[in-house]
């Protein structure tokens, strides 16, 4: 009884804690760290600027792949299409709009490889497992072979020229485009959609008899995440200046995203941006040193993860096999420790 | 107990697999409010017809029909928003996802789509508390005892508001105690006024809970009648020879 009056004020103080933790915290985070990455070029050397920006590109690619499969289990082999449609995409509309402003551009190039997921995902998603793996797979590899046929006896070249963009813009535009892929990553993960996602996942069937409208949850996250993978290519395609078929749907993309997913963890959001942050810096420092060896490297390390990291690296971290080990060896450290201490007495 | 408004039917039903009917010529009623048990040895075509009923299969002839509307070709999630939900013989909880937000999810996109995320939250503790499992709520469905995922299976079910509900041997393989409680528990539903068509094998349950009973043999129905009636059946005590009715 006495409590009544105190209600409403508890449920108002509640509704504003909420609303603080659920958009306010996480937009804040977003404009700090964009303001942080814009920041940067001030204070660096170019060369780390370019570094940044691959980096930065792998981190859209594995977040925008891992937060649609990873969940539902659907993995896809397309990110080299993706990426390719969005580069011609911007190629072509950037020679025809030269005066174009940069973002319409990429919102364009992301919404043509949009419009291509949405297809694939009308036609393919009811395929499970496997198939959809080789499915996709077999559209990078098809569209490559169709472009470069297409460019050699319709339009009579073998590439196209694209105008270069100063290394900074290019790096600020893809911090821009990284924040904003991690922060709707984070969105999603948290939603509804999110926990319908990984109910698909963990069985279509039981997903379908709690009411989730499977295929549509499917094709719209697929859709939507293949939006930031078309922008990425067409934003690095700025740096390249000079682009073909072989290069805008080269299928070592799948490798590497996927690879930096895995090596990460795929579990959490944290994971897919450890993986690109710390293969990107690997192999981006191994190549330059000894060009041979980094695929070599990069092979092995794939390896090892699966075998013994299957969780990945932020997987690892928070697992509980790493907890007890930890809480072993700082045991074991304060021991020693201890009889140290003895010893010298 | 059961009223006489019809809310469930399948009218002359077919389902054939290959030259195989699974099901056929079944028809029958579930009345609001009432237990309806569906009995029959292995391979009857018991989940089959929960199959026809859920959508999970189509049938190859006669219709299904939900407060005399037809259903036959639905989709499961709109027979789900319409207020059908099930579950399963062999366990399809989301293994990898909390018992928490195993109904969580169906609470979202159950009947009442559209439902806000807090009162889902709150939905979903409650049927944890009914169905015993509040103290689990953060554990992973994967890890629950046999008992428990089928009480999990039940919760998510309810969980998406049905006002029939379909349970496929939700008893089979638990201890005495577990069945029992499982018996009370069922008993708790129906008093919310759900509907429940059920299969089971334990006939001591499924005899003290149903007002009628179904029994299919090879497809076909070959009985219908009160607990009394079946039991007393010279067909069906022919088809479970050597069993006590």
């Amino acid at each position: 009884m006495q409590s009544l009056p105190q209600r409403p004020y508890k449920h108002a103080k509640n509704a504003v804690v909420s609303a603080l933790k659920k958009w306010i915290l996480p937009m804040a985070a977003a404009a700090l760290s964009t303001g942080i990455f814009i920041g940067v070029p001030r204070f660096t050397a170019p060369y780390v600027i370019v570094l940044m920006t691959s980096i930065l590109m792998y981190v859209v690619l594995s977040v925008s792949w891992t937060v649609f499969c990873a969940p539902s289990q659907y993995f896809s082999l397309g990110i080299a299409a993706f990426f390719g449609v969005g580069i011609y995409t911007y190629a072509i509309l950037a020679s025809a709009l030269p005066s174009a402003p940069l973002p319409l551009l990429l919102f364009f190039a992301g919404i043509s490889s949009s419009i291509l997921a949405f297809f694939v995902g009308l036609t393919t998603l009811r395929i499970k497992g496997m198939y959809f793996a080789i499915f996709t797979f077999g559209l990078s590899e098809l569209l490559r072979h169709f472009v470069m046929w297409w460019e050699v006896n319709m339009t009579g070249t073998v590439g196209r020229w694209i105008a270069n963009l100063e290394d900074v813009i290019v790096y600020r535009y893809m911090a821009i485009l990284a924040v904003v892929t991690v922060l709707i990553a984070y969105l999603l993960r948290r939603s509804r959609y999110g926990l319908a996602l990984r109910s698909i996942g963990d069985g279509e069937n039981a997903s379908e008899h709690v009411g989730v409208n499977v295929s549509a949850v499917k094709i719209a996250v697929f859709t939507g995440s293949c939006f930031f993978t078309g922008a990425a290519g067409a934003l690095i395609a700025t740096r390249w200046t000079y682009i073909d078929a072989d290069f805008a749907f080269d299928p070592i993309r799948n490798m590497f995203t996927i690879m930096m997913s895995l090596f990460g963890g795929m579990d959490l959001l944290v994971g897919p941006i450890l993986g690109a942050v710390s293969i990107g810096t690997i192999s981006d420092v191994v190549l330059a040193r000894l060009p041979q060896v980094s695929r070599l490297l990069l092979g092995l390390l794939l390896v090892i993860v699966v075998l013994f990291i299957p969780q990945g690296l932020a997987g690892f971290f928070s697992s509980r096999r790493w907890l007890s080990l930890r809480a072993r060896l700082k045991k074991e450290g304060s021991e020693r420790g201890f009889h140290g201490r003895g010893d010298q007495g | 107990m059961a009223g006489s408004v019809k809310i469930l039917e399948g009218d002359h039903v077919t389902r054939m697999f290959g030259g195989l009917s699974a099901v056929s010529d079944v028809s029958f009623s579930l009345f609001q409010g009432e237990i309806l048990g569906l009995i029959g040895p292995n391979g009857a075509g018991k989940t089959t017809l929960f199959n026809l009923i859920s959508g999970a299969t189509s049938a190859t002839k006669g219709a299904i029909l939900f407060r005399g509307n037809e259903i036959t070709r639905m989709s499961i999630a709109r027979r789900c928003h319409l207020g059908i939900a099930r579950t399963f013989q062999t366990g399809r909880l989301f293994p990898s996802m909390t018992v928490n937000d195993n109904v969580l999810v169906a609470s979202l996109f159950g009947k009442g789509d559209g439902k806000r995320d807090a009162d889902a939250r709150q939905e979903t503790l409650e049927l944890l508390d009914f169905v015993g499992l509040s103290d689990k709520a953060d554990h992973l469905a994967k890890g629950l005892t046999l008992a428990a995922q089928r009480r999990l299976e039940i919760a998510r079910a309810l969980a998406t508001h049905p006002a029939v509900l379909l349970l496929d041997e939700v008893l089979a393989g638990l201890t005495p105690i577990e069945v029992a409680q499982g018996v009370e528990l069922i008993g708790r539903i129906r008093a919310r006024g759900i509907s429940i068509l059920m299969v089971e094998h334990i006939m001591k349950a499924v005899m003290g809970l149903s007002d009628r009973i179904v029994v299919l043999h090879h497809g076909e129905k070959i009985a219908e009648g009160s607990p009394v009636e079946i039991a007393s059946s010279k067909t069906v005590q022919d088809i479970y020879l050597g069993e006590t009715l």
